[in-house]
């Protein structure tokens, strides 16, 4: 290994570590600004973790290794995530996942995230650990509808290839990586618990999902959750963030550092537009939820069928 | 010694098979259990590794001529892929040995131990005889015996009603698959004028239809939708070991039988690998589906085995449909891809079998309303079933997804590979379903683990549950250590097929797998990092509380969420499908706020029962009911229709 990508793996840790707590700081802050708000500090979030780290924990009597141990998982899965997922151009990586993969390990974390929310044998949980369930069913097709798009046309399954910036069919595909992104960005929207699937800043109402599956977390145990969840954004908000970026063929011709600046700017764009949707819209009804979700899967179809098209 | 000097401890299995039949007919109701399950462990481990001793070459022991009254000469041919399906048998066969003697205490007075034991000698020789059969009658002659001794076995509860019905109904589906399979042997037979399988795999074209209609069958053996009917009555009521047996190794002597005789026969159609890629899919789905909002662990087991079955039918038909149009890549993964997914599921299913039987036996229920933190009670149980979901909702690193992620891959290849735009919807279409289907997979594995083994008991009989002895723990932990060998080794062991498809495909050409051992050791790093940073600091800093409860104080054990409520969202999606509804009935004089009782009921209408079998069974008694009128019971009538057949008989004969 030589120097730079010592300093590139370096970058990377540092980022990893740093920037998904100030995304949702980000996220907050600018929530707060659209809502006449002064908000808080955009590490804020960041502090807020350190404080629970050092916190005492208070857990349930009926809770078992599960509830520490699904916090811990996920952290690891999302690490792993954050470090080979093509989040942001130009990223060095361990090894390369491919969009099976991809997929799979979300649901991974899902099975140790529902868990601990029956750990506790708390109804608050239960009830949100089926309605997230319910959630994955129909978003897991729309985002391999998306991604298999993709990577049909890139003629490999390999996710980091696909956003590479280098096979010729796809750079043409404006269309199709502006439908793609619309698909993954919906679909992201509904993993991550944003606004129109569940609102992330309650915790006791009793349509919530992701708020109350965490409900029995606490100190570091809460910590190590929130820190996962904004792992997950990273990723999420990375991967549709560059979907958009590889729309523009300008991108595709400017050099590999720009092109990293650039896929900053898409994530925090991204970011930025889920702040808007949450200041100005509302949280829809649970029952309306499979016909958001079906705009993903309908974006999915559409990109199938473009696939479709481009390979003869 | 070499290592190939053990291959005549297969024969050697047999005949301790044969001994352990000896032995349960004429003692059986006075040796205990222990002993005969010695035998049984004996047996399957001599045939392990006589298995692992003739990998791959195989060895042809016989013909002995005395067998089956010179019909045919009876003889044992293996080769590698029925050393594969032994190699699953005998390690399946070996768990359920250690398993059965603690778990038979529960039957009591119930079971006659002389059969079962008899049954299961049986049920385990004749499996191993299917796979060695090379030719078509002893191979029917001993899937008979194989589905006869399962029968008998299913019904080791006499007490049950259910576990009698159940029979019925298995015994049914067995009759007609069997009878299909038949049909088509004579078919092929006429066809070539031989039973041997060998020469049937080298006709061409005219063997399609009589392969359809075995494949039919197999169909049935195998509980593709919409012949799956069986399997939900047949693996729930079965004693655990049985339904282990049944649904890891019983239910893939069907798959083996269709790689036997339809992918290694040149007869290679694309509507026949359309029909296994559809049925396949469609099992996979329905399966899934109905596990749902199944409360019944083991009935929702025997519903995932729907789906698995489902996965390996398409795998197949992938590889057929790659044999038809000739492309290498498509059938190889796909070939690799269904083997993987029969090894994984022929020892996580077991697994999973076994551990329900652990929480029926421990807890004195299979219903998931009524038990609940068993986690507490029964550690290793709940460790292996843990286990066994992860695996079985095929999420990395484990085996499980190795497998699956082959399967996808055999489909992705189709859909940048194939020439024919409708084939490449389809297999697109098909990756999209199959994540549906994991997504729901996850679902249906981490309700039975929560509601089963997390959170409070819901009853004061899951409360006071006990962990099953040591012998029975080692056999679950047994195929654990199977599926890690399996998830390390994964690379080697799709490398490790080869033998196996050169029967099957001209070449063999699989892709890289996954790096299965560094995703390992990428999500162990940071896991035993923070596991152990969270001990340092921090545990001294823990306070046992309630659970949250709003401040109402102690709650209720039913206020913990139960199956029904659990997967409602769920199963409101799919209500047009799965028809599930629930009902509240809600009573008291002050309804609104102080009810008396809340009573909620779950109704289901099972669809492909009540418009496809209902309608066949009524039919069937209909006709009955009119063809008992010509039984007069006088004599000269009779003598009338002998008479009549007779002259029929005649005239279809002199037709030229």
């Amino acid at each position: 290994m030589n120097n730079t990508s010592w300093l590139a793996y370096i970058a990377l840790t540092a980022a990893i570590v740093v920037v998904p707590p100030l995304l949702i700081g980000f996220i907050r802050k600018t929530k707060a600004r659209l809502q006449n708000r002064v908000g808080a500090p955009y590490h804020q979030p960041l502090l807020d973790l350190i404080k629970l780290l050092s916190k005492g924990e208070l857990v349930s009597e009926h809770a078992s290794w599960v509830l520490r141990g699904a916090a811990i998982a996920n952290v690891s899965i999302a690490l792993l995530l954050a470090v080979t997922s093509p989040w942001i151009p130009g990223m060095p990586r361990p090894f390369d996942v491919d969009i099976f993969l991809f997929i799979y390990l979300f649901a991974l974390m899902r099975f140790f995230s529902v868990l601990s929310a029956l750990d506790t044998a708390s109804p608050f949980g239960g009830f949100a650990a089926g309605r997230d369930l319910t959630l994955a069913v129909l978003v897991e097709p729309a985002v391999m509808l998306c991604l298999t798009a993709l990577a049909v046309v890139a003629q490999t399954a390999n996710l980091s290839e696909i956003f590479s910036f280098t096979g010729k069919a796809l750079s043409v595909q404006a269309g199709l990586w502006v439908m793609a992104g619309c698909g993954l960005y919906l679909s992201s929207l509904v993993e991550l618990s944003r606004m129109p699937a569940d609102d992330p800043t309650t915790h006791l109402e009793l349509t919530m999902v992701h708020e109350a599956m965490i409900l029995e977390n606490s100190g570091p145990n809460l910590a190590l959750t929130e820190y996962a969840t904004a792992l997950k954004l990273l990723v999420l908000m990375g991967v549709s963030g560059q979907c958009f970026l590889h729309a523009f063929a300008a991108v595709w011709q400017t050099s590999p550092s720009m092109q990293t600046a650039c896929g900053a700017g898409a994530v925090l764009l991204a970011v930025a537009v889920t702040a808007l949707i949450e200041a100005t819209g509302v949280k829809l009804r649970w029952t309306k939820l499979p016909e958001f979700i079906a705009y993903a899967i309908t974006f999915g179809l559409l990109c199938l069928v473009v696939a479709l098209g481009v390979v003869k | 010694m070499h290592i190939a000097d053990l291959k005549p401890l297969v024969p050697l299995s047999f005949g301790l098979f044969g001994s352990g039949t000896v032995v349960s007919i004429f003692w059986g109701h006075r040796s205990n259990n222990t002993f005969l399950s010695g035998v049984l462990f004996a047996s399957c481990l001599t045939l392990l590794i006589g298995v692992l001793s003739s990998w791959p070459q195989g060895f042809v022991n016989g013909p002995y001529p005395i067998f089956l009254g010179g019909l045919v000469p009876f003889a044992q041919h293996a080769d590698a892929l029925s050393l594969f399906f032994l190699f699953i048998l005998s390690l399946v066969g070996l768990s359920i040995a250690l398993f059965s003697p603690s778990y038979l205490e529960h039957f009591k007075e119930h079971f006659h131990p002389g059969i079962y034991w008899f049954s299961l000698f049986v049920f385990v020789a004749s499996m191993a005889q299917v796979f060695l059969c090379a030719d078509a009658i002893s191979f029917i002659i001993f899937w008979e015996l194989m589905s006869l001794s399962s029968a008998a076995l299913v019904i080791t509860n006499r007490a049950s009603h259910t576990a009698k019905k159940a029979t019925i109904i298995y015994l049914g589906a067995t009759r007609v698959s069997t009878t299909l399979m038949f049909c088509g042997f004579l078919w092929l037979h006429a066809l070539t004028n031989s039973w041997s399988f060998a020469d049937w795999s080298t006709m061409r074209g005219a063997g399609l239809l009589p392969l359809s209609i075995i494949f039919a069958g197999f169909c049935i053996k195998a509980g593709t939708w919409p012949f799956h009917l069986w399997l939900p009555y047949a693996h729930t009521e079965a004693p655990a070991p049985i339904s282990a047996l049944m649904s890891g190794v019983m239910v893939k002597v069907a798959i083996y039988g269709m790689i036997r005789l339809i992918l290694m026969s040149n007869t290679a159609s694309v509507s026949l690998a359309l029909v296994a890629i559809a049925l396949g899919a469609i099992s996979a789905f329905w399966g899934i589906l109905f596990t749902q909002v199944e409360g019944d662990i083991k009935r929702l087991l025997a519903y995932s085995t729907v789906e698995n079955i489902g996965l390996i039918v398409l795998s197949i038909g992938l590889v057929l449909l790659g044999k038809s149009t000739n492309v290498v890549a498509i059938s190889s993964i796909g070939l690799a891809g269904c083997l993987f997914h029969v090894l994984n599921h022929g020892l996580y299913k077991p697994l999973l079998f076994l551990s329900a039987g652990a929480v029926d036996w421990g807890a004195h229920s299979r219903d998931l309303a009524k038990l609940g933190g068993l986690q507490r009670l029964m550690p290793w149980t709940a460790a292996s079933f843990f286990f066994g979901s992860l695996a079985i909702c095929s999420l990395p690193p484990l085996n499980g997804f190795a497998s699956k992620w082959l399967i996808y891959q055999g489909l992705f290849s189709l859909s940048v590979g194939s020439n024919s735009i409708s084939d490449r919807t389809m297999a697109i279409a098909l990756i999209a379903l199959l994540s549906m289907i994991g997504a729901m997979s996850v679902a249906s594995f981490t309700k039975v683990f929560g509601l089963c083994f997390l959170g409070t008991p819901r009853t004061p009989q899951a409360s006071h549950a006990k962990e099953m002895p040591l012998a029975a723990l080692i056999s679950q932990h047994i195929l654990i250590a199977c599926c890690l060998v399996l998830t390390f080794g994964a690379g080697l062991i799709v490398d490790g097929f080869k033998p196996i498809a050169q029967g099957v495909l001209p070449k063999y050409d699989v892709p890289a797998m996954l790096p299965q051992p560094q995703l390992v050791v990428a999500l162990a790093i940071p896991l035993i990092l923070f596991y152990f940073v969270l001990i340092i600091r921090g545990r001294s800093n823990v306070k046992y509380f309630s659970t949250w409860e709003c401040g109402y104080g102690k709650l209720p054990l039913r206020s913990f969420i139960d199956a029904a409520s659990f997967t409602r969202p769920l199963a409101s999606l799919f209500g047009l499908v799965i028809q599930y509804r629930t009902e509240n009935q809600i009573q008291g004089r002050d309804r609104r706020h102080f009810p008396d009782t809340i009573d909620v009921k779950a109704h289901q209408v099972l669809w492909v029962e009540k418009f496809f079998y209902s309608p066949i069974l009524n039919a069937f008694d209909a006709l009955g009911k009119g063809l008992i009128k010509l039984q007069t019971g006088s004599i000269h009538i009779h003598l009338f229709y002998v008479f009549a057949t007779l002259i029929l008989l005649v005239l279809i004969g002199t037709q030229p």
